[in-house]
């Protein structure tokens, strides 16, 4: 059986292959550990390891694992990686350092507002519904330039753009589409790619792949 | 079975033996150099690789900078390539050759269209591909594996990319071909495909692979 840190450097070495083979720096890509559903006894290993970087989907889940990591090691970088509720965007900013969720403006208004009251600016990625589908978070493709705007013009710094393509299909075509809209709307950050997909994700351009199954679990 | 309304050829690997006699040659010059290097191993560590990452995987290696030397003889290796030629992958001329003239076919790869032209004359095969011969460096700002030569292709030949076949070898290839829409066919046809490389390109998601160019024409139900 493989320990956690042998799990997170099989992961940097498929990443940075896979950025080699795309000509990429593997120094632009992020792992993020998606560490929701795993207790204090599974993250610290892979802290002990070197990860610094942990993605939480629920708030609730996040508050009651966070707070005291966060105080252990505060070189720790949390990201909000699930569907955010206005009414968690308190939680939320005092939380996370990234929210990769932002899909309408109303949010991004109770994030600012909850920001400035907290004095903490969690870095933003608007996540795109590049799959177009009905119960998927994210915003329409329509709405990138003018969520992206009002990012752009608030106090929170924009990371980028983040997509979850469609279950059971190729995901590879939904990360060059991301690609294509990040270009378009001049934003350099990409969130994309998660433990069956990663390394197609980083040669498509990838600057932070969400894994959780590979890290935790042997494959 | 497959409908292809365009076939998009990946070059090096697929039509042509280059990357196993490229890196034939590559071992033996590195072996010559005192760095001792079997095809096998040349073909395991570089292949996809190029430019700076090519030359720094190299020195890595073998733990010290590569001479001039090494760069002379491999700009002579490159240029006695294309004047003499290179054979093709088993199976591939007749394959092309096969094709229904009115079938819209391109070749879209990374190398340049000095090389592709250079080698699709000697293989006779200049005449089956016409204008639509495409390369990375100079017919989109994104090579591969951004999917851009594929559309550019498919573009080109007037063909939507979705009712479109790519042909290709590599993962750096497939995963761009995968990123444009395309249906793949992933190709270990080449001398270059070691065991495993199937497995390699289903594991990248390629639904359809094939290890002989009659594969391919099972696949494409033109047998």
């Amino acid at each position: 059986m493989a320990s956690a840190a042998e799990r997170r450097q099989q992961i940097l070495d498929n990443i940075a292959r896979a950025a080699g083979l795309a000509r990429r720096d593997p120094a632009e890509v992020r792992l993020i550990a998606v560490s929701k559903g795993r207790s204090v006894e599974e993250i610290e290993p892979l802290i002990d390891a070197g990860q610094q970087d942990f993605g939480e989907s629920r708030v609730q889940e996040a508050l009651a694992k966070w707070p005291q990591l966060q105080q252990r090691y505060p070189h720790l970088r949390l990201h909000g990686i699930g569907r955010l509720q206005s009414n968690k965007a308190g939680d939320a900013v005092e939380l996370f350092d990234s929210i990769h969720s932002l899909d309408r403006s109303s949010l991004l208004d109770a994030l600012v507002r909850e920001a400035e009251k907290a004095q903490h600016f969690p870095s933003i990625y608007v996540q795109v519904n590049v799959g177009e589908e009905e119960q998927k978070g994210g915003c329409e493709i329509g709405e990138i330039g003018e969520i992206v705007a009002a990012v752009r013009s608030s106090p929170l710094p924009l990371a980028g753009l983040m997509a979850i393509p469609p279950l059971g299909v190729e995901a590879s075509p939904y990360f060059a589409l991301l690609a294509k809209l990040a270009r378009r709307h001049d934003v350099s950050g990409l969130s994309i790619g998660m433990s069956g997909d990663y390394q197609a994700a980083v040669m498509l351009g990838a600057t932070a792949v969400r894994v959780g199954t590979a890290l935790f679990e042997d494959q | 079975m497959i409908r292809a309304h365009a076939i998009i050829f990946d070059f090096d690997g697929v039509l042509l033996e280059s990357e196993f006699e490229g890196n034939k040659q590559l071992a033996e010059l590195l072996t010559d150099l005192g760095h001792r290097h079997s095809v096998e191993e040349a073909l395991s560590y570089y292949v996809g690789l190029a430019g700076p990452d090519f030359v720094a995987t190299i020195e890595r290696r073998i733990g010290a900078p590569l001479p001039a030397e090494f760069h002379e003889r491999r700009k002579e290796q490159s240029i006695r390539a294309l004047r003499e030629g290179v054979r093709a992958v088993a199976g591939a001329v007749d394959f092309v050759q096969s094709l229904p003239l009115e079938l819209p076919k391109a070749v879209a790869s990374s190398s340049s269209t000095r090389w592709l032209r250079g080698h699709l004359q000697h293989l006779g095969l200049t005449d089956a591909f016409g204008e639509h011969v495409y390369s990375g460096r100079e017919h989109v700002e994104r090579g591969k594996p951004a999917p851009d030569l594929y559309l550019h292709a498919a573009g080109q030949l007037g063909v939507p990319i979705d009712q479109s076949v790519i042909i290709e070898d590599s993962e750096v290839g497939a995963t761009g071909a995968l990123a444009s829409g395309a249906t793949v066919i992933g190709l270990a046809a080449g001398t270059h495909c070691l065991d495993g490389h199937a497995e390699m390109l289903r594991s990248l998601g390629v639904e359809h692979v094939a290890t002989s160019f009659d594969e391919v024409r099972r696949l494409l139900d033109l047998a």
